[in-house]
């Protein structure tokens, strides 16, 4: 395999191969014998499957399955991130992008994770902003302006569907039309810009160095996925807007699930970094309003649309209605939003702890699953013990109740509550 | 045939409200306070008894059951004092007694929930520590004890998540009904929401029937989930509201005209002085709410310094404009206010 380090396909794969001989294997491409994974023997999956002393093969199917669902295994230390996010997704729309290395084609698997990504971004960002801008015939065109209502997006990415992707894309119209769109945003929010490229190169017409200097004076923090390979250009943007952090910043898709799942990464708010907070000189305090919602008989005209509605929120501050929440009061500026709104966020900012495998043994101290009360498998003789043995029981740290892996993703992912911690009344 | 092929035949095909109605089977999962001060203070108000709730909740089960043989019923209690949060029915043990098994004239799964019920709920009560006798002579308000609501809400979450993906239980559409008696000073904030968020997420509606203090908490779980919130003002026709208003399938919820409260208070408490505001400050690190600037301009939850500029910005006051003095000072300059005059 000879790589060269710029189009390497992924990024730690790059750093590691400057400084090895490539003999020994970095960890996150080691196989099974120590080696690359690819040179790995192959495994047949009937040779793994041996039957227990009963004959039977129940528990090691079970632990197969088992293993094939992915744990949630995000770092959970409470980090300080800037919650309150104003974002730019960029997306390549040029003629590479009809390739065909994703089915259909990268175009429409990218536009339905952008889909996703919308829904999932103002779920747990709700009092974000976002704007669409597409690359395509060396120009920038903006799709969606900067808005915090999610169905604008969506309904964008729907039209664009129907648009063929032509040309060569310009990565610096792109970045100058982000600077433009996020210019006036206020200094408590984030400012982002999320960069799906699927070429390997950029036609632009100027210096691209000094859009990404710009970027850096206005604290502009750009993303980028990489569909093809790496690219020089993009690491240098990568590296200059995001404190010198590549790792985090730039990634390269090496599957059609890890483009999915690059996605989504990008919806956790970014941390604030060491740099950014000893600089600046102070936090923001914004004000907000929490309005109160009204019902009427008759339908009222609301401030923000001009359309007739029945019942909406009251402005606690002029009194005018709107209709939709979370927004900005047309008639007094002031920021509206429940209280919901916020509360949605906290889980970015208290994340609840991982659980901690039970190591295998032949006696558990549990026999049932706290949160759903399925039944776990029974202890294992050391015998007996294979391989695909597990004991298939999560432990939370804190209440040290025992969850099965459903439960384990369901409560990291959606529900980020402990029900064993909650369902405690001793402990505060 | 042209006859035959009346308006009800055509109209089922065209209308898709039709279609939604649908026998399809659902799970009914309620969670039932059980504080026993609260259940204390209840019972001396108002003529309503955790006997008559337990056996009203029992009658619901029972009915729901009934609509369709493959519904299922799930209860938790919350806010006991020694066991917190637990799943009541159907119980996990292998020892199913079988002493329910034989009553005459009895649908045999009614007689195995009414026992295993009433019995475990006798059970949990009988064994409430010798503390809690010295809890209720104590001083109220002293003593905060965790309410546990939000532990029983996840159970059955988890619960629901796992039938939902499960292969043969996927069709099965759930619901959730909250029996509260607590007051929302019990409930932990964060996981709560956690709770509302997650079961709106998974499209499953809580339903609240509510006794003795409202909760903004509960009402805003509701709202947020397309749920019902119910205040009881007659406690003794509970079962009747069990019935009707909370009985509401989730098949029927998009057609059906909610019997459930419009206006909503949604305004958010203070973190320092606990009062509720409408207009308040939020701290833009940790979101935290505050009615007042602190004084010395940091939060008081994460200690993150607030830029100084900022904040002599926000506490300015609106500059109010002297009126001109018309008689002698005409003549004078030009009237306008300067900020020293002001």
């Amino acid at each position: 395999m000879d790589l060269d380090p710029e189009f390497a396909p992924s990024p730690e794969h790059s750093e590691d191969e400057n400084n090895d001989d490539g003999k020994k294997a970095p960890d996150a491409l080691k196989g099974a014998n120590g080696a690359y994974a690819w040179e790995d023997q192959y495994r047949r999956s009937w040779d793994i499957v041996q039957e227990d002393e009963s004959g039977s093969i129940e528990s090691i199917v079970s632990g197969l399955v088992e293993s094939q669902k992915k744990r949630y295994m995000k770092n959970i230390t409470p980090f300080q991130r800037g919650i309150i996010r104003t974002m730019v997704l960029v997306l390549d729309f040029s003629n590479v992008m009809m390739e065909k290395d994703f089915r259909p084609n990268r175009v429409s698997v990218m536009i339905s994770n952008a889909i996703e990504f919308v829904g999932e971004f103002f779920d747990q960002n709700p009092i974000s902003q976002l704007s669409i801008v597409i690359m395509r015939n060396g120009v920038a065109q903006l799709v969606s302006e900067v808005s915090g209502n999610p169905h604008d997006h969506i309904e964008a990415l729907k039209n664009i569907r129907k648009l063929e992707p032509q040309g060569y894309p310009s990565l610096q119209n792109a970045l100058e039309m982000c600077r433009g769109l996020l210019l006036h945003v206020a200094s408590h929010c984030t400012r982002e810009v999320l960069v799906i490229f699927g070429a390997l190169f950029t036609s632009d017409p100027g210096n691209i160095h000094k859009t990404i200097q710009d970027l850096v004076r206005e604290k502009i923090t750009v993303r980028v996925i990489g569909l093809t390979a790496q690219v020089a250009v993009c690491q240098e943007l990568c590296r200059m807007t995001n404190y010198g952090d590549l790792k985090n910043s730039y990634h390269v898709v090496l599957y059609e699930q890890h483009f999915k799942e690059l996605f989504m990464d990008a919806v956790t708010p970014l941390a604030v970094t060491k740099v950014e907070s000893q600089k600046k000189d102070g936090f923001t305090l914004v004000k907000m309003g929490f309005p109160s919602r009204v019902s009427d008989n008759q339908p009222t005209f609301c401030s923000c649309h001009s359309k007739a509605v029945y019942g909406g929120y009251i402005c606690p501050n002029c009194k005018s209605k709107v209709c939709v929440l979370p927004t900005v009061c047309p008639c007094c500026d002031l920021m509206l939003i429940l209280s919901t709104h916020l509360a949605r966020s906290y889980h970015h900012l208290f994340p609840l702890k991982l659980f901690q495998e039970v190591p295998v043994s032949e006696e558990y101290s549990s026999s049932h699953c706290f949160g759903c009360q399925t039944q776990f498998p029974p202890g294992v003789a050391p015998s007996t013990r294979r391989e695909y043995h597990t004991s298939s029981r999560y432990r939370c740290q804190d209440c040290a109740k025992d969850f099965c892996i459903d439960c384990d993703v369901f409560i990291h992912e959606v529900l980020h509550n402990c029900p064993g911690c909650e369902a405690d009344s001793r402990k505060l | 045939m042209d006859a035959i092929a009346d308006r009800a035949f055509t109209e089922s095909q065209t209308n898709p409200a039709h279609k939604l109605v649908d026998e399809t089977p659902s799970l009914l999962a309620v969670v039932v306070d059980i504080n026993p001060l609260e259940w204390r203070k209840l019972e001396k108000e108002q003529s309503v008894s955790l006997k008559q709730v337990v056996s009203s909740i029992i009658v619901m089960l029972n009915s729901h059951l009934s609509l369709n043989s493959s519904n299922h019923v799930a209860l938790y209690i919350a806010n006991s004092y020694s066991h917190g949060a637990q799943l009541i029915y159907p119980r996990t043990e292998s020892s199913k007694s079988t002493r329910f098994l034989h009553t005459p004239g009895m649908y045999r799964q009614f007689r195995f929930i009414d026992g295993s019920i009433v019995d475990t709920i006798e059970h949990l009560l009988n064994e409430q520590p010798d503390t809690l006798l010295q809890l209720i002579g104590r001083e109220q308000g002293k003593q905060h004890i965790k309410g546990t609501l939000a532990g029983a809400m996840s159970m059955a979450l988890c619960h629901i998540n796992k039938i939902q993906q499960s292969d043969e239980l996927n069709a099965l559409k759930s619901r959730l009904l909250v029996v509260s008696i607590s007051d929302d000073s019990t409930l932990p904030y964060v996981s709560v929401m956690n709770t509302i968020f997650a079961s709106q997420k998974m499209k499953i509606s809580v339903d609240v029937c509510k006794l003795g203090p409202s909760s903004t908490f509960l009402q805003q779980a509701a709202d947020a989930t397309n749920g019902v919130y119910i205040y009881i003002t007659q406690p003794e026709g509970l079962i009747q509201y069990l019935t009707t208003a909370l009985f509401i399938d989730p098949m029927l919820r998009p057609i059906i005209v909610l019997p459930t409260d419009e206006s909503i208070d949604f305004r958010a408490s203070c973190f320092i002085t606990n009062k509720v505001i409408d207009v308040g400050y939020v701290c833009s690190v940790c979101l935290c709410i505050l009615s007042v600037i602190p004084e010395d301009e940091k939060c008081p939850t994460c200690h993150s310094k607030f830029d100084h500029n900022l904040i002599t910005k926000l506490k300015r006051k609106p500059k109010v404009l002297p009126l001109k003095k018309k008689d002698k000072e005409l003549g004078d300059k030009n009237g306008t206010a300067t900020p020293e005059s002001a």
